[in-house]
């Protein structure tokens, strides 16, 4: 059925709240990328095959990844009357005990990590549900601010309904009936939001200017080429919330007048493929995407189109080329994609993590979505915090939230209480910060006056177990392999240092060999065409700054003090 | 692959340029490798020269000319997975199969690659066999899940 009016959308929420409120017993089993890789599928088929044998009276169901892919399989439990309950590392045992459990009135202990905050609840819940922590209250969600995670592991990411129901669609019904796309561009000013994707360019002014070019054809980009290793936090949206995704880019389409959008996604993730393009079907099929969304005059189609298998094209240029079918090469700017972007046309790209942010921005209004972050800094950011840290996963905290905290209270700490050696934030471009600076804002100005930066939000923790010259060259081979091969001072200088800080790892080395590393650095930092062969030297040469001890070591043992 | 199912895929594309990275994917997916005769092919269908073909089936990773396996292993060689162990089960992999990285075994079923992150971050390190990942591994998990598979396929030694 298609949406049209404000009364189907009512419709719509009220199978949602009873998707979500079930008058039998609903386990759903996360099942993303995640949580296939830890035996979800296997979970899922084993409970509807009990189901079958036994007669049981439950239904069987499904969430996305919540971003503690750790604590996958989750299951949640839903009934009518009684807040969910989600219980995490199921196996099939567990599964059975808390079906039998239930039967018998009890809630099974095992694995239970915590009650899901339900806004629909109706009725008080009875005492056996006050000794069980909330969501809000138990690591490793206590402390965060979800405004784009809030959904993810929690509903059925493919049920259009039990998104409405949670609020959604409810920003793109505002924008098309009441507001003109200035207004909506205005908005997203005011909101203060800047690109996710590692770039941090103010949103709405990239809206603005896309808004007032003149041309019949534009273009919605969403980058979904999430390249930076560590990072995942886009998997997570589009696994786990994908219509919140797309309803952030019919707005971005409403508000500069386009009507075509594409999500570039990275070759890396056949499931998250698979996926999007079920959700679109469905979206098409309500009407929240095609002719006449929501039953006004704005039409707007989105396409999912699979990358190859190539970090440069996670550059907006690149981006385009291969959108193109051409091969991925950065293209010098001016001019920008808002002039002339893909196939010549008025173009946006944002990142997945921007777009879904828009819906919030237009729902509840760009001033109050300024509330939180600091002063240049609006809003949440996912942080990807992972290494050696007893809690890794996605953390979404407001911009400014310390870094020390993230780590310890958030996530843990360093495994086996053992001491940081170094954080590196921004992952691989952002340079490695000592374990002892850690009381600092996270949030672009700050990072940037470390030294470092906030990137696209991967928080690389390393302990005194970790040898820094292994995770630069590590990086670096990184940079080689993906370097396109354009400029001289990339594809040659990048492939030399590499292979002195081979020399250098294994103990072939000599303290002039830093020097060249120096010379060759500042070669490629001045000379290279664009930031992936301009970032890559100053990792290396920070690295040898702040960390020279672990450089001396192999230099002078002529080996590896850590491995051997 | 033949001529007529090239064009068949050429057409179900609309014969559009842009599509090509679509278009490659699916013979990848087919033949596990890009034949010379399937980029001219190509080329001469979309109206493109061979060289844009055969830059783009070189430059992207996802595409291969060589043949690879029936089943390919992609380790994820993120920094996650790096720092917590990729190189102990790297090693298993390649002396199980009896393969470096980039190789194909000579009946074809298994190659082994790299590839730069899966996102699966907090749980590695990380094994994609064809569309099944496996997580948390390490030297013993990886030895068992290759037996298991060797089991299921037959032996490729």
């Amino acid at each position: 059925m298609k949406i049209k009016t404000m009364g189907d959308l009512d419709k719509l929420r009220e199978a949602g709240l009873k998707s979500l409120a079930p008058k039998q017993l609903k386990i759903s089993i996360s099942m993303s990328t995640c949580g296939h890789a830890l035996g979800a599928d296997i979970l899922y088929h084993e409970l509807v095959k009990q189901k079958g044998k036994q007669g049981l009276k439950i239904s069987i169901g499904q969430t996305g990844c919540s971003g503690f892919c750790d604590l996958e399989p989750m299951a949640l439990l839903r009934l009518h009357g009684r807040p969910p309950l989600l219980y995490t590392q199921m196996t099939v045992k567990k599964i059975k005990r808390i079906i039998e459990d239930f039967e018998e009135k009890r809630i099974s202990k095992e694995g239970l990590l915590c009650t899901i905050e339900d806004p629909f609840l109706s009725a008080e819940p009875g005492p056996e549900f006050n000794e069980i922590p909330s969501y809000k209250e138990v690591s490793p969600f206590k402390d965060q601010h979800r405004r784009l995670l809030e959904n993810c592991g929690i509903i059925n990411p493919l049920s259009v309904s039990e998104y409405v129901a949670m609020g959604g669609y409810t920003a793109l019904y505002k924008a098309l009936y009441q507001m003109d796309p200035e207004v909506v561009v205005d908005e997203v000013i005011q909101s203060g939001l800047r690109g996710r994707g590692g770039a941090w360019f103010p949103t709405g002014i990239k809206w603005d200017m896309a808004r007032k070019t003149h041309h019949k054809e534009k273009f919605v980009i969403c980058n979904a080429d999430e390249g930076d290793p560590g990072a995942y936090k886009d998997r997570t949206i589009m696994e786990g919330n994908p219509f919140k995704l797309f309803e952030g880019i019919v707005l971005a389409g409403y508000a500069i007048g386009s009507h075509q959008g594409l999500i570039y996604l990275r070759e890396e993730y056949p499931h998250t493929y698979e996926f999007l393009n079920d959700a679109v079907y469905t979206a098409k099929r309500y009407g929240f995407l095609g002719k006449n969304i929501l039953g006004s005059n704005f039409n707007f189609t989105l396409k999912i189109i699979r990358g190859g298998g190539s970090y440069v094209c996670g550059e907006e240029t690149a981006l385009m080329d291969s959108l193109e079918g051409e091969v991925g090469d950065p293209r010098l700017r001016p001019p920008f994609p808002i002039e002339k972007g893909l196939w010549e046309r008025p173009t946006i790209v944002n990142n997945v993590e921007t777009l879904a942010n828009i819906p919030h921005i237009i729902e509840h209004g760009g001033e109050s979505y300024a509330g939180i972050g600091t002063e240049k800094a609006k809003g949440t950011k996912i942080l990807s915090v992972i290494g050696k840290v007893k809690q890794p996963g996605l953390y979404e905290v407001p911009l400014g939230t310390n870094l020390e905290h993230v780590i310890f209270n958030m996530a843990g700490g360093p495994l086996n209480g053992s001491q940081i050696k170094a954080v590196q934030v921004g992952s691989p471009f952002g340079n490695f910060l000592p374990g002892e600076k850690l009381d600092i804002s996270l949030d672009p100005e700050t990072l940037k006056t470390m030294g470092s930066m906030i990137g696209s939000g991967v928080i690389v923790v390393l302990n005194q177990d970790t040898c820094l010259v292994d995770i630069l060259l590590h990086t670096l081979s990184f940079f080689v392999e993906e370097s396109c091969g354009k400029c001289v001072p990339c594809r040659e200088g990048v492939f030399q240092m590499k292979k002195i800080m081979t020399a250098i790892y294994e103990g072939r080395s000599t303290m002039e060999d830093l020097t060249s590393l120096h010379d060759i650095g500042g070669m490629i930092k001045d000379f290279a065409l664009c930031a992936l062969g301009g970032g890559a030297p100053s990792l290396i040469l920070n690295g040898i700054r702040d960390f020279k001890k672990d450089f001396e070591a192999h230099i002078t043992t002529g080996k590896c003090p850590w491995t051997s | 692959m033949e001529r007529e199912k090239i064009k068949r895929i050429v057409s179900k594309h609309r014969h559009e340029k842009a599509a090509i990275l679509a278009i490659l994917h699916e013979i990848q997916a087919e033949d596990k490798q890009l034949e010379t005769e399937s980029l001219n092919y190509i080329a001469q269908l979309l109206k493109v020269p061979v060289a844009n073909v055969y830059g783009l089936a070189t430059f992207y990773s996802a595409f291969s000319l060589g043949r690879k396996g029936d089943t390919k292993i992609r380790v994820c060689s993120g920094i996650s997975c790096h720092i917590n162990g990729a190189d102990e089960v790297v090693e298993v992999l390649k002396s199980k199969f009896n393969l470096e990285m980039g190789e194909t075994t000579w009946d074809k079923k298994f190659s082994l690659e790299k590839v730069q992150c899966l996102g699966l971050c907090s749980i590695g390190p990380n094994v994609a066999f064809n569309m099944d990942t496996y997580s948390k591994l390490n030297k013993e998990k990886i030895e068992m899940i290759i037996e298991i598979l060797h089991k299921k396929t037959g032996d490729s030694k």
